[in-house]
């Protein structure tokens, strides 16, 4: 069976000079003995945003999980130029990584926003943690009056932007944002969509894994399509908005 | 099987009465062999031990063999203080080694649960246990059964009275909570007011418990002239006595013979000076008469008695070799053990007192084998 | 009036034990989502230790012989983890072994003796009530103990930290929290505290082999009472069971008084709110 092979598929390779934010090279993820993805390669470059397409069961969070070290994997991870495969999730927490799971996984449900955020900053200098802080409250204004409630008891979006904040305060190389609109109101999605772009004054690089097409278009410079635990297309989003057709393929479902 | 052996008993006795000295030699058909299931290992163990040394120390200076020249093998099996473990070891040790008699379990609930098997196969226990059960005449096993050890019911007849000598009416006890407790409560309550005193409260704990002081208070608030402790386990026995020292619980403290041990009266601090204790006889502290023996045996052996499990293991092992020495010149099995036991009277042991078992007296020792004692300066003294 | 008030006092003395008792288990729960059924054995080995060697090097001999025995509790945990077995179930089983096997190591090298020692020998009268100096000790020193942990967990980094890991261990992970660490932190606090336990037990009413079970089970039974996410609510729970044990003992006939704890847990368990989190898993 011949998938997609987009002839027009140009390559938007690291703009940048110097080392990849993130590189994965024949990079696989299993459960048990169950593999998921197979043999995949990629680069983001400092400051891009990366979308990864794909249909439920595509391999999308998979491939997530195997970078942040909390699905096993073979392959080779590199972060600024460091080999990150085969450590902890915590090591590679320190080398730059960082996830947002589904379904705000990284939050602390029973611990205030504060404390939530607190646990992010604990890795910057102490003189940096109060600047930080007050970018993300800019970033953020709602956490800023939510400081003292318990993070389980916020509404999805601002359990996202929380998730987001938290993610970031640590000032990661890398993203990993997995299916950032799942479970949200459209009215919201515009608004996580805003804060998403607002994180390109960080500078980090970012990697997204969704099947919204309409809310990947607006947020990536570059896209990978996941098929099966496979790469089958990549490409700009302008070819999503372009040709919905394509989407719908990449998908394997009806489109959005 | 039976029969012959019937018969054969039957055919000796009358040739036994014709010509006793010619088969005097005849029956010396080699050694009689001795089962001993006891608690080596496990709580059971600071009676078991004791029990063992004892009756190797005596075996050795029998040169194993009893005063009419019989061979005596023993069978040593420890039951781990294990009913299920107890059991199985009596069965082991009657169809592996053949044993005539079985000195053993160390524990009450290790008798009952071999007492079937016993019967089954026809050999007599010799239970070295308190328990009242062991030789409840309505057990189907009852006649397999024989206990070396004054019963329960004995031991607190006898704190009773001494309580009454005194002007004690009014008692309060505090018992362990199972089996062992309660027969002691409700023995108290039947036999107390027969000799003037009265249970006016009883409190328990289970053997887990850490503190004591309520149910110190408790006593104390009930205006008791006297406590009778019915406990097993020592640290039951030190901690209510502290809790009583605690809370003011300033009256004579009897405490039933679980706590006759040595490690007990050694270890205790304070609060346990002046507290009674039963024993069976006192080996360790004021040994008199065939006590002054057994331990000079037992030192010669290198053993340091421990307290009343030496005496119980002994009187087990006695009973054995009476039995055997009766049926000079018969054929022995476990059937013509256990009906010669029950004909038993006055044979010797080292334990105080007089031992006889009948037919429908299986337990072999009374009141005169126990003694009061009282705890001073880490030692059990024995009182008139 | 007196009376009840003497057996409350005398309740929430010896209810202060299960209250250490039950600070562990409940930061083993949240942290491991475990029981360390040891934790009772871990007192029963420092008792013993700290009854041989004597004196204050006595003290650090107990704590350090009930620490060692955590720590191989810990080890049998990472093995069982490398081993893949992520069931909860098969921890607490694996405690509930050491349980056993520590409680016949004393047995075996101690016999069935008690263990018991004295600091004290004259009591104190507190307005009619003559108590054990040890038991009022013991009781300020484990309000200050538990009081402190509460700071911990609730103020500082390294408590947030350990309420993250408890919350989600995947989170904890990816903010590189050490949530094995955490863990492991975890059962060797179970034995320093336990280890206490057993040598305010020591000094207090004593205790032999057979004490583990008894102490695990009051200590679980305090920390689930009023909810067991909290060390605080542990201390409370655990001067519910002393003074529920203590109000048995003295009015209840003697043939129910030992049931009465027991159905005193049960009773809040199935009546309040608290038990409906207790169950749940419980909230700080």
């Amino acid at each position: 069976m011949t998938l997609v092979q987009t002839a027009s598929a140009p390559a938007v390779s690291a703009r940048a000079t110097g080392p990849a934010a993130l590189a994965a090279a024949g990079l696989s993820a299993r459960y048990g003995r169950i593999e998921v993805c197979r043999d995949i390669s990629f680069e983001v470059a400092p400051g891009e945003f990366l979308i990864l397409l794909g249909a439920n069961g595509a391999g999308k969070s998979s491939l997530l999980g195997a970078l942040a070290g909390i699905v096993a994997s073979a392959g080779t991870v590199t972060v600024g130029g460091r080999r990150i495969d085969g450590v902890s999730p915590q090591r590679r927490a320190h080398a730059g990584l960082a996830l947002v799971p589904e379904g705000r996984g990284n939050l602390f449900g029973p611990l205030t926003v504060d404390e939530n955020l607190d646990l992010g900053l604990r890795h910057l200098r102490s003189d940096e943690r109060a600047g930080m802080r007050a970018d993300l409250n800019r970033l953020f204004p709602v956490l800023a009056e939510r400081g003292r409630q318990a993070a389980a008891m916020l509404s999805g979006g601002e359990q996202q932007m929380l998730a987001l904040a938290l993610a970031i305060a640590r000032r990661p190389t890398v993203l990993l944002l997995d299916e950032p609109s799942q479970g949200l109101a459209p009215v919201v999605l515009d608004e996580i969509v805003a804060a998403v772009n607002r994180l390109r004054t960080f500078g980090m690089a970012l990697i997204i894994a969704e099947q919204n097409v309409r809310f990947a278009a607006a947020l990536g410079d570059r896209f990978i399509a996941l098929r099966g635990g496979e790469v089958v297309d990549e490409g700009h989003p302008s070819e999503l908005a372009n040709h919905s057709g394509t989407a719908a393929r990449l998908l394997g479902a009806a489109p959005h | 099987m039976i029969k012959s052996i019937t018969r054969r008993v039957v055919l000796a006795a009358a040739v036994a009465g014709l010509a006793a000295p010619a088969l005097a030699q005849g029956a010396d058909r080699g050694p009689v062999k001795l089962g001993a299931v006891l608690s080596l290992s496990g709580p059971a163990a600071v009676f078991g031990i004791p029990e063992r040394d004892a009756i190797q120390a005596v075996l050795k200076q029998m040169h194993s063999t009893t005063p009419d020249g019989r061979r005596i093998d023993l069978v040593l099996v420890d039951d781990k203080s294990n009913p299920t473990e107890a059991a199985r070891a009596v069965s082991q040790v009657i169809n592996n080694d053949q044993v005539v008699a079985i000195i053993g379990p160390s524990t009450g609930s290790g008798i009952l649960a071999a007492g079937p098997i016993a019967q089954r196969l026809k050999v007599p226990l010799l239970g070295p246990a308190g328990t009242l059960a062991i030789t409840d005449p309505k057990n189907e096993f009852y006649p397999w059964v024989f206990r070396v050890a004054p019963s329960d019911i004995v031991d607190i007849r006898v704190i009773l009275r001494d309580m009454a000598k005194s002007k004690t009416k009014k008692v309060g006890i505090f018992y362990q909570e199972d089996a062992y407790g309660k027969t002691g409560v409700d023995e108290a309550k039947i036999f107390g007011p027969t000799i003037g005193l009265n249970v006016v409260d009883t409190v328990s704990a289970p053997y887990t418990a850490t503190d004591l002081t309520a149910q110190a208070t408790k006593l104390r608030n009930a205006g008791v002239e006297a406590v009778f402790l019915q406990v097993s386990i020592s640290a039951l026995g030190s901690s209510f006595l502290k809790a009583a020292r605690q809370v003011g619980l300033d009256v004579p403290i009897y405490a039933n013979a679980g706590l006759a041990q040595r490690s007990f009266a050694e270890n205790t601090g304070p609060e346990a000076e002046g507290l009674r204790v039963l024993s069976i006889g006192n080996i360790p502290f004021d040994p008199v008469g065939g006590e002054v023996e057994l331990a000079k045996m037992l030192q010669a052996e290198g053993k340091v008695p421990q307290g009343w499990g030496e005496l119980v293991g002994t009187n087990a092992l006695m009973a054995a070799v009476a039995a055997i020495d009766a049926q000079k010149g018969k054929e022995i099995t476990g059937e013509s053990m256990r009906d010669t036991l029950e004909t038993l009277c006055n044979f010797k042991a080292y334990a105080r007192g007089k031992a006889c078992f009948a037919k429908d007296k299986h337990d072999g020792w009374g009141e005169d084998a126990l003694v009061i004692t009282e705890l001073r300066n880490k030692q059990l003294k024995t009182l008139d | 009036m007196l009376a009840i008030a003497e057996y409350v006092v005398r309740g929430a003395l010896s209810g202060a034990i299960y209250a250490l008792l039950a600070v562990p288990m409940s930061l083993m729960f949240v942290t491991v989502r475990t029981i360390d059924f040891a934790v009772g054995a871990y007192a029963l080995i420092a008792a013993a230790v700290c009854w041989s060697v004597g004196g204050a090097l006595g003290l650090a001999a107990g704590l350090g012989a009930a620490m060692a025995c955590a720590a191989f509790m810990a080890i049998i945990f990472l093995a069982l983890k490398r081993l893949g077995c992520e069931d909860h179930i098969i921890y607490a089983l694996a405690s509930f072994g050491l349980a056993t096997a520590l409680a016949s190591l004393v047995l075996w090298w101690w016999g069935t003796q008690a263990f018991v020692r004295d600091a004290f020998s004259d009591p104190w009268s507190v307005g009619g009530i003559r108590l054990a100096p040890q038991g009022v000790i013991n009781f300020a020193l484990i309000l200050l103990l538990v009081g402190a942990l509460h700071l911990l967990i609730q103020h500082t980094s390294l408590g947030r930290m350990m309420r993250a890991a408890a919350a989600n261990q995947t989170g904890a992970a990816l903010a590189s929290i050490p949530v094995q660490g955490i863990q492991v932190g975890t059962y060797l606090a179970g034995g320093l505290l336990g280890g206490l336990a057993g040598l305010l037990v020591l000094y207090s009413a004593g205790l032999d082999f057979t004490a583990p079970l008894g102490l695990t089970l009051s200590g679980f039974g305090a920390a689930i009472i009023f909810g067991i996410g909290s060390p605080l609510r542990g201390f409370f729970g655990g001067l519910a069971m002393g003074i529920a044990q203590a109000l048995a003992a003295g009015y209840a006939s003697a043939m129910v008084a030992g049931m009465v704890p027991f159905l005193f847990v049960l009773l809040v368990l199935t009546t309040s709110r608290f038990g409906e989190e207790a169950l749940a898993g419980g909230r700080p």
